[in-house]
């Protein structure tokens, strides 16, 4: 057994290894802003929405100013949305009517965050804009924020960010998404 | 805010201006909007990502997949990265991500007898060393390096990713502690007990004699500086 070995000597005087770039430095520079040359920002988000990503980040629920009002009334609603890596929307809405389950296929063109509506039947709608009664409410400041642990459909853990805005009229509308509602109202502007 | 920087970086193409006299921190604000100014920054940085996982990992191929990863993931946080922290740590803190995933999903570490590349790869690898005549003894230099992968591939991670920060890429402890996420007391203690590590297993090996005086390289030069 050799015992005077010294490791920090021997890490300080080993020579390292340096490589030259090879073709792959111009190539994957090219890629890269390839990824990023969008005239309108569009192209970039939808790069930078990798399919992974998508289904973590499109989780966002919307529950109607109508449906949530009778909700908060009369009815416990659970709503769960999953997003699979096709695009294929799965939501669980769970009422005093039982548990129901929807398949929608979202619009592949779409490189937005998804909203669900759920209707004054319960259904789930697909929606391309947060409503504009919404965005009002919300930047004027009438809300609470929470956050809560969601799971992603290959089975993240992710943290979502729950939103229970109060709308003018007195009703409560409730969002969950793994980002900043503001930066998202910002993002659709832009676009 | 935006709007201000969009314009100045349209001007700068009219007028044509040099991104290199730029500084790191102001193209960063100007990569949010502009894919040259990426490409700057990509330049200025992507020598240190590649060499930073081929020593890890002793392998060009791929730490080249690596680094492309690091930089697409890089791009996709990027709208999010704070501009008054170092690009560069960023990145790393990234790239020892990726590592780290590697490692896990492959679950092993490969014990090398040799270097694991190409004719083609082998060219592309050099070493600055300080022997007698002034030139590096390419084949001796590679077997210590490899030698002393072969004794920090034992380690976990964890240690693997001070040691090699601290010694091959000669970060300071606080950069350290920014890659890694760790307090600057849990990086000392981290790196105390990495060496210690290494010690009993640099013992038990017959790659190490016990005198360190054929180790004494003290004038090392690393090719790859930071920009």
């Amino acid at each position: 057994m050799k015992n005077n070995i010294d490791p920090d000597k021997i890490l300080k005087n080993t020579p390292v290894p340096n490589v030259e770039s090879g073709h792959h430095k111009p190539e994957l520079k090219a890629s890269l802003i390839e990824s990023m040359s969008a005239p309108s920002g569009r192209e970039v988000r939808r790069i930078l929405t990798t399919r992974k990503a998508l289904v973590l980040a499109l989780i966002i629920v919307i529950l109607s100013a109508s449906a949530v009002f009778a909700y908060n009334k009369y009815k416990k609603v659970e709503v769960k949305v999953k997003c699979n890596e096709s695009g294929e929307i799965t939501t669980t809405v769970t009422d005093e009517n039982g548990t129901r389950e929807y398949k929608m296929q979202k619009d592949p063109n779409s490189t937005g965050p998804l909203m669900i509506r759920i209707d004054e039947n319960g259904d789930p709608i697909i929606e391309d804009e947060i409503p504009q009664e919404v965005k009002d409410a919300f930047l004027k400041g009438n809300y609470t924020k929470t956050q809560e642990e969601g799971t992603g459909c290959t089975g993240e853990t992710v943290t979502l960010n729950c939103y229970k805005i109060t709308l003018d009229d007195g009703k409560i509308v409730e969002l969950k998404l793994p980002g900043n509602l503001e930066d998202l109202i910002k993002d659709k502007e832009e676009e | 805010m935006l709007r201000e920087l969009v314009i100045n970086n349209r001007e700068r193409h009219q007028e044509n201006i040099d991104f290199e006299s730029i500084s790191e921190s102001e193209l960063v604000k100007l990569a949010k909007t502009d894919s040259s100014a990426f490409g700057e920054l990509y330049d200025r940085t992507y020598d240190r990502i590649l060499n930073y996982i081929y020593r890890r990992t002793m392998n060009i191929t791929l730490a080249e997949e690596l680094t492309s990863n690091t930089y697409f993931k890089a791009l996709r946080a990027f709208k999010r990265f704070r501009h008054d922290r170092p690009f560069i740590t960023w990145l790393y803190k990234i790239a020892t991500n990726e590592i780290r995933l590697y490692y896990r999903s492959s679950r092993r570490f490969i014990e090398l007898d040799g270097i694991d590349n190409t004719y083609d790869e082998i060219s592309r690898i050099h070493f600055h060393s300080n022997n007698n005549n002034g030139k590096s003894d390419f084949e001796t230099d590679i077997q210590r390096y490899i030698d002393l992968h072969n004794i920090l591939s034992k380690l976990p991670v964890k240690y693997q990713t001070v040691i090699s920060l601290k010694y091959f890429e000669d970060m300071s402890l606080d950069e350290i502690s920014d890659i890694t996420g760790k307090r600057l007391g849990t990086v000392k203690s981290l790196l105390s007990r990495a060496i210690h590590r290494m010690r009993i297993l640099m013992e038990q090996s017959a790659q190490y004699p016990s005198s360190n005086s054929n180790y004494d390289n003290s004038n090392r030069i690393r090719e790859v500086d930071s920009p």
